[in-house]
């Protein structure tokens, strides 16, 4: 067995391997959220790293000097209207909407509504497209998921069957596979580093 | 370069609830700091998110671009440190200088023994659910 501490696929390994845009790079990723005015969506499936790449584009934008209100919400954890209102009595340039698409009907009009009222950018994730225009579409593959790996666990990246095999039964869910990684390791399942 | 240090005394890393914690800080730095601290934290790291405690802390007046210090604090009554396959609960000494955002981290272990305490796994009366792949070991 191996203690928590010492697991390659604890949260905060796994943490510090930021989003990699694929195909475009990070001043070119930038350049289309200014064209877009600040008003774009970041769409892809669960595990496919919506929330990574978000955080790291509102990290961005911040040392460019905007002021980024981040809402994080999720069907297990709602967001309630009073704690959005309250949100937007801040002063900021850009909210950062993390789960856009788990909001009512109502909450995202006059969400949307406010905050453009005030002129200030929204950037969201969803698992759909059409809340906004979309900014990037995230996608995963086996390849990426062996390039994560191998930033956590070389040993473990060197499996090629067993990251394919991962891939397919968790349907490209990369934060599922990088659990049962854990698990996995945790039980003493694999070889690592 | 910057130079951050924390020295127990008599390199005593296990500590029991109630006891002292003791020792010398030193820095020495390339610039004048804003500010210089201590804190006594435990976090946790594993398969969920991240908690932090911070148990106490000592902000050093003046701190100036090098200094040795010396500190005490005491150990409070809990939590122990722990490490089982899901969670571990890991308390450390953490030197911080600002702006410069350097920092130094020393780790100790405080349980009733000294000793981190390990957390078996408990043998459910329930059937065990297991997950295999193909050949994978």
């Amino acid at each position: 067995m191996i203690n928590a501490k010492d697991n390659p696929f604890s949260v905060d390994r796994v943490l510090r391997v930021r989003y990699e845009p694929q195909g475009i790079s990070w001043p070119e990723l930038l350049r289309r959220i200014n064209i877009l005015d600040y008003r774009c969506e970041i769409v892809g499936k669960c595990g496919y790293g919506k929330t990574t790449l978000i955080e790291d584009v509102a990290g961005r934008l911040e040392v460019t000097g905007k002021k980024c209100c981040r809402i994080f919400t999720t069907p297990d954890n709602p967001v309630t209207w009073v704690q959005l209102k309250e949100k937007l009595t801040d002063e900021f340039d850009i909210m950062i909407l993390d789960g856009a698409d788990h909001l009512k009907w109502w909450q995202w009009y006059y969400l949307k509504k406010l905050v453009f009222a005030r002129s200030c950018g929204l950037i969201v994730t969803s698992h759909k497209r059409g809340m906004l225009p979309t900014l990037y579409e995230c996608r995963t593959s086996v390849h990426l998921l062996r390039k994560i790996v191998q930033r956590l666990n070389c040993q473990v990246a060197l499996d090629h069957t067993l990251i394919e095999e991962l891939y397919r039964a968790y349907d490209g869910n990369i934060r599922d596979v990088l659990r049962q990684l854990y698990d996995m390791c945790a039980d003493g399942q694999l070889v690592i580093d | 370069m910057e130079e951050l240090n924390i020295e127990l005394k008599d390199m005593k890393t296990e500590y029991q609830p109630g006891q002292e914690i003791s020792g010398t800080v030193q820095w020495n730095l390339a610039s004048q700091p804003e500010k210089v601290s201590l804190q006594l934290l435990w976090y946790t790291r594993g398969k969920g998110d991240e908690d932090i405690g911070l148990v106490d802390s000592v902000e050093f007046d003046n701190p100036g671009q090098f200094r040795n210090q010396d500190f005490s604090f005491t150990i409070p009554a809990g939590p122990y440190s722990f490490s089982g396959k899901l969670i571990s609960l890991i308390w450390t000494l953490e030197l911080l200088a600002e702006p410069q955002d350097e920092c130094y981290r020393q780790e100790i272990t405080v349980s009733p023994t000294g000793s981190e305490i390990v957390l078996k796994r408990v043998k459910s009366q329930y059937g065990k659910k297991t997950f295999k792949f193909g050949s994978s070991k």
